[in-house]
Parts: C-alpha cells; structure tokens; sequence
C-alpha cells in the first residue's frame, strides 16, 4: 500500500491513470507526471543509493539537473541505466529500478562505505592502492571498477536505431520558457526560419512551474496557446523533448530529439533518437536557470529538494513532496515557494530565511525564522526532522532548499566563452564572449524574473531579425509581472558540525574540497578533478557555484577570482548509440561492388574489403580446403593458360584538353606529352617533398584525351590533388578532369591464351595481334557484336594481358561472356590474392612499397624521373639526404633454406648482429608463396640493394619471433627480360 | 561456333529496376537516363553553349541550376562546376550521349557518365523530411528552389541532387555503391514514415 501524495489540479490527466513498477512494486501515476512525479505521488522518497556512500537518496530536483533520482529502465537488451527519473516521461508498463546498491534499496549492504567515511575522502585510492605493484592491475583495478559506476548495462547489443539528420533556420530558440516562447513567437510572426527546441515533453518552462499570469491568463494556459500558435505558423518547427546539447563552430548546434523514449520499449517503428546538427544563422539561448542548494549537515537526505522542485512538483504534477514542508532560502523564491505550497493546500511548517530583518509576511501557519540557518537534519532513509542553528527543532518530511539561481549558461561557454560574475543574483551570467549569432535571454542571462524573461526574448528575436534583414514585428511583447528575486549569498552553512554535501552526484562534500585545498589544489579544474567534483551525468549543474564558493573561501579569494571549470558539450547525457547513428554493423559504412560481384558470388568467392569496394580474393572450387590451393591453382592456371580478374576498382580519370600532355607531364614523373595515341605509359606520381606518391598507367586515347588509372586506395585522393593541381597552380592551362572510375567495368586477361581467348569476343576489324597490337597499346573497339569498349595491353602479372573495359552495364555479362569463351582454354577467375601472387613474383611495386617512405630512387625507378623537364616533387626528390650511397634499394628475397616462410615486416640484419635500431638494414614489405617457383619469396629494401645480390642477411620477425636466413635477389623473379608480356 | 561468344551483352540495371511506395512517398530508380559530361573549352563558352542549344534546346545553366528546353521538351542540363556540366537526356527519346557529343564535336570535352552514376527519384510529401537526415543542405525552398542542382554528400557517399519540384528530387549517386546509397535513402523514407 503506498501513500496518495497527489493533490488536485495541476497539468495532469487525473482522468488517465498510468500504471508502472518501480523495484518491481506497482504504482499509478497519472498522464503528463515524469516518473519522478509519479515516485512521489506514491510517497517513494528513497529512490536511490549515493555513488560512494551508498547513502540514501531522494528526488532532488524537477529537471535535467538531478543529481540523486538516477534510475535503471526496463529490462533484457532494452536496460538502460542512469536515467534521469525527473525528465522521464511516464508511459504504461514502465519499468524502473534503482541501482547501485547491493542487497535491496532499503538495505544495501555498501553503505557500509558510510561508516568507513573517514577513511574513503578524496584521493583515497590514490593513497589506498598503492602497493604492492603487482597488485594495480590484478587486484585494485578489478576492484575499483567493480565500485565504479552507477547502473549496469545489458551487455546485449542494442536493439534500438538511432538516426541523425541536418535542420536549418533563420533562428534557433534553445528553451520554450516565457523567454524563449517570446522570441519564437516574435520571430515566428515576422516569416522567419524558426527552430524552437525544448528538452520538455511540454513546453512552457516556468511558466507550467508556477502560479503566474501572462496577459491575464495563467501562465500555463497562456504557454499552450502560445504553442498551438506557433505550431500553425508554416516557418516555425517545434522540437519539443528536445536537447540542444552543444554549441559548435559556424553557428552549427547540436541537438538530440527523443522521439520514442516515452512509448513503451520496441513499440515505436521509428528511431529511438535523432541526432540532429541545426544550422542557424542566429540562435536564442532561453534555456532558463537552475536553482543551487545551500550546503549543510547531512543536507543528502531523501526529502531535501530544491525549493523551485517542490513547487513544480505541486503546480504542474499536482504532487505534495510532503506532509510538513519546510522551506530554507536566502532569497525571494523560497517565499514564493512557500506561499504556491501553501496555496496549493500543502502543509507548509516552516519558513527558515538566512536573512536578517522583518519577515515579508506570514505564510499560513508557518513558523517563520529570519536569520535562521538549518545545520543538520535527521532521518535516515528520508527526512524525519530538521535542526537550526539556533538549537531548535522542526518536525519536517520535506525541506525544500533555494540558494539562489544559477543561468543555464552551459552553451554559451561551448566556443571558449567564459561566463562573468554578477553580484546582484550571487551567479555566473554569460559574459561578453558568446558564440558567434548567439544571445541570450531570460534567466539564462540572469534577469530572473518572469516580465523581464518576456521582453528580453522578444527584444533578443527584434535585434536577430535586424541581423537577418527581416522586418521587425508588430505583435506586442506579452504582459506579466516581475516577482521580487532578491536574495543574499549563503552557500555554506558554517555552523553546521556534520558533512555538507556539495555534489550529490559525486558524493564530494565540503571536507573533501577541504582537503584537496589542504593538499596544494589550488586550481578549480584541479579540484573537480581530485575530488570529481561536477563530474558525472549531471556535470555539476547544482554542485558547481557552492562548490567554487567553498574553494573561495578557503582561499580567501572571491568567487569570480576563483573562476569556473570550462563546460564543454554535450550539455545533458546523449547516448553512444546516437552519436552511431546508423553507422553499426553492416550499416557502419557504405560499399562499393565491382560489376562482376554478383556472378563472383555465384561462383562462391572469398571477398575481402579494399578501401570501401567488395572485392572476391580467390574463388575456392570444390576440395579445396585452404586458400592456399585457391590461389596456388589460380596463378598456375593463369600462367599455363588464362586468367580473368576485376581490376574495375583501379581509379580511372578522363583527361582532356589542349593542355593535357602538359598537364600530365607536371604530374607525372615521365614526359607523356610525346605519348603516341594509342599508346599506354607507366608512371610515377611524386608528393611535394619528393616521396613518391602513386602509380598507374595512363593511355593516350586521342590527341587531347588521356585516360589515367590510379591505384584502387589512392583514386580519390589522386583526383582530389589533380583538381587542387588544375584549378590552383596551373589555371592557366586547358585541360578537365572526370571520374570514370564507376563508368567502365575493366578486366584483366592474362596469360598465355589470353590473346586467342579475346580474339573470340572482339568484334571483327579490330586486329589485336602482337604486330597490331603490340605490348602497351591501347585502343577503343567493339566487343561482342557493337558493345563499346576500351582494351589495353598492360600487364600487373607478368604475362601477355590485357585489361578491357566495357560501361558498367555489361560488366556483369562480359565476365559471364569471357569465361564462356575461355572454356575451351580452361580459363580461371582470379582474385586479389593471386593478383598479389602474380606481381610480386614479376617484382611490381605496390601499396605495400608506395607506402609514403619511399622515393623513386628507393623503389629502382629512379630512371623514370625524367631530367628533362620539371614536375611535382622532383625538386625536392634531389635532396642530398634522399640520394647518394647507402640508400635503400628495392630488392628480392628468397630463403636460404627454401623451405621457410617469409614475412612481411621483418628487419634484416647482418648475420650476428643484435637487433637493434642502429643495426636495421631495411624491411621486406611484400612476401608470397610463388606456385611458379616453389618457394616463398620476398620483396623488400636494403641498404645498397642493388650492389648486394647473392649476399646472405637475415630476415629477423620480432613479433613472430622468427629469424631466418635470406639470400638478397632480384626483384624480377620471373621473366626478368619481359618476353612472356610481349608475347 | 566463335560467333556465339560474339552475340550482343545484356546491360544490366544497377539496381534491377527498383521502386517502391512507402505511404506517400515513392522511391525508384531512373533507368534509361543518358548522362553527359561537358567541359568547355579555355575561351569556347559562348560556342559551346550555343552548339549544345542548337543541338538540345538546352541552355547553359547558372551555377547550382539545371535547366530543361524551352519548349518543353525531353532532357536536362544541370551546373556542376565552373566549366562544366552534365547532361541528361532519357535514351529511348534520341538523346544518345556518342550523337550529342558529336554535335558538339571540338566546342567541348565530353565524357559519358551514364554507368558512373545510379538515379532514384524521391517524391511525395515526405520526401523533405526523409532527405533531412542524410542531407546536409537546406532544403526550405527558399533556399533550394525547384530548378536547383547541387553537389553534396549523403552517408558519406556523393550526390548530385536535382529538385524538380517542392517535394519531387532527383538523387544521382555513384554507381558503384548504389545498393548503399539506395539503403540509406530507403532507410531514411522508412525513419520518416508517419
């Protein structure tokens, strides 16, 4: 049976009742309670264990400052923890639990932590696990994560999705408070793009708080109206449960949205969450400010709450926190509180003011206290009792505390802002330094009261119209009254003997930043870092001010002197998973196919990821049981006879213009103005600083048109740098650049038969024989019947090959076509890894040796630098540090016992020398088991390569542990003199 | 029995000619659209535009513009960069890429893109909303009027998006990851569905 706290009226459906557990336990609340208000109504005051003490713990506050009321929800893969029971939205079957505690929340066995309180301050484990070393990793840190935390994942994928997207406007609102309704409907109303964001279900802010008036109907009402207003004007979009997180540069915000959160787990077909990155020209920030507590004695207890919580939970949730509420404030709106509590029919007992003087007047039967100052309080597992400085006893359930109100400047601080003191409210304001298009208004700003909120957001959407070129409006500014907001600094209690919580979050109280002053912090991001004080979920957002305010006055120093610790994003918590988005497991990027993949999956290859494309690595036929024997059989088939494979993925890039021989020969390491047409060319890009870069062929196609291949990683990255070339340094010259990458389905044939192979698909009157068509020719023809298509005599593999490429659309019916018409000559299909095979066996560079170390000189092309004219790198490419003797030099390996595997990545080194740095001669960076030879063999470079042939040295693995010994060959194992290619 | 291996290829579509409706938003793919690329030449704008009109009927586009003919008639050329763009003609309706880019013979460097690129068309009054969370442009039509083409990016993958009208888009993205591109559309139509 649970306590009835509900009062009546307020803005929720008293008509629908809405059933949840907690602990398991069932309770009702009603339509529009969060599951904080709903906790309450049903007199749950203990909702949670404290993060070190395991102390009781209550509902704090009526926001997304809770510090205490961290709950876990619902169950299986839907678990999450940490959530925030005061921004809840209560929905049927919602299933919470606290969390934290071993044993029931009742009786959690950890709070023994509490008795041990003297001994667990801050830094302890700094001091406590020290020694022995042996024990950091296998004892302490198991432990202290073991205590770390606060709720437990599921550690089941999760099932939700996530999406982002892109918002623009004219101006942002960050808050639906009377300030920031004010500007959207000023700004509304002119035409402007408005964006209104609220982390409420329910826009409003104070105004669904308090008892006030706007144009002489109750704020609430005046709010709605105001809402259902601006939800007709066409340029307005409202984002409500809503959290603009973070400001970031070029007036981008970002901003989760909530959008299933309040709807039963796995309910909703939408994303759970959207991530959104608002474009604003201006931005608005009316997010309001957070009342601070007053640190006292064992002022943690369940039933201290904030004052302005106390009054929500009364006004707009219809909700008593108690049934004798005391109020202790050393400002004006504890009065208001306490006299809404009164009107709302909740026993108020006490009214305890830290101020001096007369009492503003009676409130009930209200004991009133001036001067007064609440030092201690009783009750372990909610409030019983309160005591005073004076000795006097009150009898109180509830104890609702205002210290004043702190803006919720937090976004303004996000580009380096810091925020300026403002004596008059005792508070941190924006200060001059806001990010670009941004201002502020309302209480954000510091003008707490409810008239000034009002004409401040109207004024602030004025001066953002102005801004935008917009006509200003002609709606008047909404009529309201400013309530009395003064107060008096009190942050601690001085008198009081027991601890005084600062961060309730952190457990961090006032004897903590005492010894962390004590022990030479003298900084305030020192001190949240030693004591973790403001860390955590709610990032200090009750904690911070009192928490400098202590600090100050240990120093003897103000609090503006002390500073603040500088508020970085995301404002309240957002998922991991939201920041993902849509990017997880097979989603978590985009795939490029080759136009053979369907048909190299009916054929059952093994695919391997390059860069983003799919590509088949060999394609293993029936019996064969390791890959090895996929690609083994691969490379002799393709050398005894023909082989076909899908180089599409090589980057292809259309050059024409006048200029383009020009163009090419400032790229390109060779001179390929004087290419004949229909001729194909090797060549070597260089980086600025002479390393080289990227390697490719290129084909003259007609006097003005070259096309280009790239490497398969680096073809984005080649046009990029061939645009920045074309556009930047040389506007001068006529020549354009296209990506044809995607447009032509390219193939490799290769081998001994691949000639006679092809002769059966291209079409008649192109002669492709060796005389016609000799090595390293190019020209455009028709293959099968009038199909379009671009055939080159290249070779990667060694062999007579060609590559021919044909739009994409035929693509997947070419390979079908070629391998029908190779039948006859056993043709096979290779993948990337005999490709590999195949050129490291013929000793062509490739990734592996364009790794960004290496020069042309390095990789044995130094020849191809032509000396004859500039181009990109040479310059630097003839440093004296990159030249003369005892360079690397581009060789091959084989082992001296011909049994041995090679590995790429190992060192040589001298026979008996240590392996050290000092005694590395160089690296092989390609291995392969060769089919042609029968042995492994290496590619690699060495000091003086080239001078050391038939030189033994040894291949030493540090990782694998392998150290074997390698004779230095060359490079080309096969075919060195190149008859097979010219064929 | 060579001849066999010489009958003509089947093309094929990128994504087998996909198209769906999810409430009131539809997805297809476009398929039968000839795209040409056309650069002009240093100093050759005026002649290459007037070639290219007197050949289409189609003129040189503003920046972040595509245009279609006067007179109503098929085809559409759209602004991609300083000196360049593409057009678009649907193949069945004569607008053959090699027959235009002989047209234009030496007033313009042309290049087919037909088979780099995959077309869907988006319309429907939830086309804005479902392009709002992968497109990082402003989509208010203040901004991007019916008649805009720009070049963006979507889930990482290139995009030319061309507005035909309030709520109808059409998406080219590179054919090579089609399947992607389509899956993220498609996911976004699906996130957006009310």
């Amino acid at each position: 049976m649970t306590a009835n706290f509900r009062i009546g009226g307020g803005l929720v459906d008293s008509g629908t009742p809405v059933g949840f557990t907690f602990n398991g336990r069932r309770m009702t609340g009603l339509a529009g309670d969060t599951l904080a208000s709903a906790l309450l109504a049903n007199g749950q005051r203990l909702v949670a264990r404290s993060f070190k003490y395991h102390r009781p713990r209550g509902i704090f506050s009526a926001g997304s400052e809770e510090p205490n009321a961290l709950l876990q929800l619902h169950s299986g893969a839907h678990c999450e923890p940490n959530t925030r029971a005061t921004v809840t939205e209560l929905f049927e079957g919602l299933s919470a639990r606290s969390q934290n505690h071993v044993g029931s929340l009742d009786l959690d066995i950890m709070a023994v932590n509490d008795l041990l309180s003297p001994f667990l301050g801050a830094g302890f484990y700094y001091k406590t696990f020290m020694w022995p070393a042996a024990f950091w990793e296998r004892v302490y840190e198991p432990l202290i994560r073991a205590s770390a935390g606060l709720g437990r994942l599921s550690g089941a994928e999760d099932p939700d999705s996530y999406d982002k997207g892109f918002l623009h406007a004219d101006l942002l609102v960050i808050g639906a408070g009377p300030a920031g309704l004010s500007a959207a409907l000023a700004a509304g109303s002119s035409g402007a793009r408005v964006i209104l964001a609220d982390e409420d279900f329910r826009m409003g802010g104070k105004l669904n708080a308090d008892r006030c008036e706007v144009d002489a109907e109750p704020g609430a009402e005046w709010a709605a109206r105001a809402v259902v207003e601006l939800s007709e004007m066409a340029n307005v979009r409202l984002l409500p449960r809503t959290t603009v997180y973070g400001a970031y540069d070029h007036g981008v915000y970002g901003a989760l949205e909530r959008l299933t959160d309040h709807l039963p787990p796995g309910s909703a077909q939408s994303p759970r969450q959207v991530l959104w990155r608002i474009r604003a020209k201006r931005a608005i920030l009316a997010s309001g400010a957070i009342e601070r507590p007053i640190a006292f004695g064992n002022n943690d207890r369940p039933g201290v709450m904030l004052a302005g919580a106390v009054r929500t939970y009364a006004n707009r949730f219809a909700v008593a926190c108690g049934r004798r509420v005391a109020v202790f404030t050393n400002n004006d709106s504890g009065w208001q509180a306490a006299r809404e509590l009164d009107a709302r029919g909740v026993r108020v007992v006490a009214v305890i003011d830290s101020r001096d003087g007369p009492p503003p007047e009676p409130v009930g039967q209200a004991k009133i206290v001036m001067g007064g100052r609440v030092v201690d309080t009783r009750g372990r597992k909610g409030l019983s009792r309160i005591l005073l400085a004076s000795g006097r006893s009150i009898a109180a359930d509830c104890l609702a505390v205002s210290g004043g109100w702190n803006p919720a400047l937090h976004l303004t601080c996000h580009l380096g802002g810091r925020p300026a003191w403002n004596e008059s409210i005792s508070a941190f304001v924006p200060g001059a330094n806001l990010p670009p298009g941004m201002s502020v208004a309302g209480a954000a700003g510091g003008s707490l009261g409810l008239a000034a909120a009002l004409h401040e957001g109207h004024a602030a959407a004025l001066a953002a119209l102005e801004h935008l070129g917009r006509a200003p409006t002609r709606r008047p500014v909404a009529a309201a009254h400013d309530e009395p907001v003064s107060g008096s600094a009190l942050w601690i209690v001085s008198e009081s003997r027991p601890r005084a919580w600062i961060d309730l979050q952190n457990d961090v109280t006032l004897k903590d930043v005492r010894l962390s002053h004590q022990e030479g912090f003298r900084s305030v991001e020192h001190l949240k870092r030693y004591t973790t004080l403001g860390m955590a979920t709610d990032q200090g957002k009750t904690s911070n001010v009192i928490g400098l305010a202590a600090m100050a006055s240990l120093t003897g120093r103000s609090v503006p002197e002390t500073g603040t610790t500088v508020f970085r994003p995301p404002y309240t918590p957002v998922p991991i998973g939201a920041f993902a988005g849509r990017s997880r497991g097979r989603d978590f990027r985009p795939v490029r196919l080759t136009p053979s993949h369907a048909w190299a999956e009916e054929r059952g290859a093994v695919f391997v990821e390059t860069g983003s494309w799919i590509r088949a690595q060999w394609f293993p036929r029936p019996g064969e049981t390791h890959w090895r024997e996929s690609v083994d059989r691969e490379v002799r088939m393709t050398r005894q006879s023909v082989g076909l494979c899908d180089v599409t993925t090589l980057g292809k890039i259309d050059i024409k213009g006048r200029d383009a021989g020009a163009f090419l020969d400032r790229v390109y390491t060779g001179t390929f103005s004087a290419l004949p047409v229909g001729r194909v060319k090797y060549g070597l890009m260089l980086r600025e600083d002479g390393i080289a870069y990227d390697d490719g062929t290129t084909a003259r196609l007609d006097t003005h048109h070259f096309l280009m291949t790239t490497t398969t990683a680096n073809a984005a990255l080649v046009f990029r740098r061939l645009e920045f070339t074309r556009q930047c340094l040389w506007p001068n010259l006529d020549v354009h650049l296209t990506s044809v990458t995607d447009g032509w389905a390219q193939f490799s044939v290769a081998g001994p038969n691949a000639r006679s192979l092809l002769e059966r698909i291209v079409d008649a009157g192109h002669d492709i024989s060796n005389d016609a068509f000799p090595f390293m020719a190019c020209s455009a023809l028709t293959v099968c019947g009038g199909t379009p298509a671009r055939l080159f005599r290249i070779s990667f593999s060694g062999e007579l090959a060609y590559e021919l490429a044909v739009p994409t659309r035929f693509g997947d019916a070419l390979a079908r076509r070629l391998m029908a018409a190779g039948e006859e000559f056993d043709a096979v299909p290779y993948g990337t890894e005999a490709l590999g095979v195949m050129r490291i066996e013929k000793g062509h560079v490739s990734g592996n040796e364009l790794n960004g170390q290496t020069t042309a000189l390095n990789l044995g092309l130094a020849a191809m630098v032509s000396k004859k004219k500039d181009c990109i790198g040479k310059v630097l490419s003839e440093r004296p540090e990159l030249n003369g003797d005892d360079q690397f030099r581009f060789a091959g390996f084989i082992p001296v016992d011909r049994s041995e595997a090679l590995d790429a990545g190992a060192h040589f080194l001298a026979k008996g020398a240590r392996a050290v740095t000092e005694s590395d001669e160089g690296w092989m960076s390609s291995v392969a088991y060769s089919p042609s030879l029968g042995h492994h063999i290496g590619l690699g470079f060495i000091r003086n390569g080239h001078k050391r042939i038939g030189e033994t040295v040894r291949a030493w693995n540090g990782v694998r542990g392998r150290d074997i010994e390698v004779e230095v060959v060359s490079p080309h194992f096969l075919d060195p003199a190149g008859e097979r290619l010219r064929a | 029995m060579h001849d066999d291996y010489r009958a003509p290829l089947a093309a094929g579509t990128f994504l087998g000619g996909y198209a769906k409706t999810f409430g009131r938003v539809s997805l297809a793919e476009v398929t039968g659209m000839e795209l040409l690329h056309v650069a002009v030449p240093q100093g050759g704008q005026g002649e290459l535009s007037a070639r290219i009109e007197a050949a289409t009927g189609l003129a040189w586009p503003p920046p972040g513009k595509f245009s279609v003919p006067e007179d109503g008639g098929p085809g559409m050329m759209l602004w991609l960069a300083e000196d360049q763009c593409m057009i678009a003609s649907a193949a069945d309706e004569g607008g053959s890429p090699a027959r235009l880019a002989e047209a234009i013979g030496g007033a313009g460097y042309c290049t087919g893109q037909t088979d780099n690129w995959i077309v869907l068309r988006l319309a429907g009054d939830g086309a804005v909303a479902a392009l709002e969370r992968i497109c990082p442009l402003d989509l208010d039509e203040s901004v991007s009027p019916a008649g805009s083409a720009a070049r963006t990016s979507m889930e990482h993958l290139p995009v030319i998006m061309l507005r035909e009208s309030a709520a109808g888009f059409i998406l080219l993205s590179a054919s090579s990851s089609a399947a992607s591109f389509l899956h993220a559309v498609e996911t976004s139509v699906r996130n957006t569905a009310p």
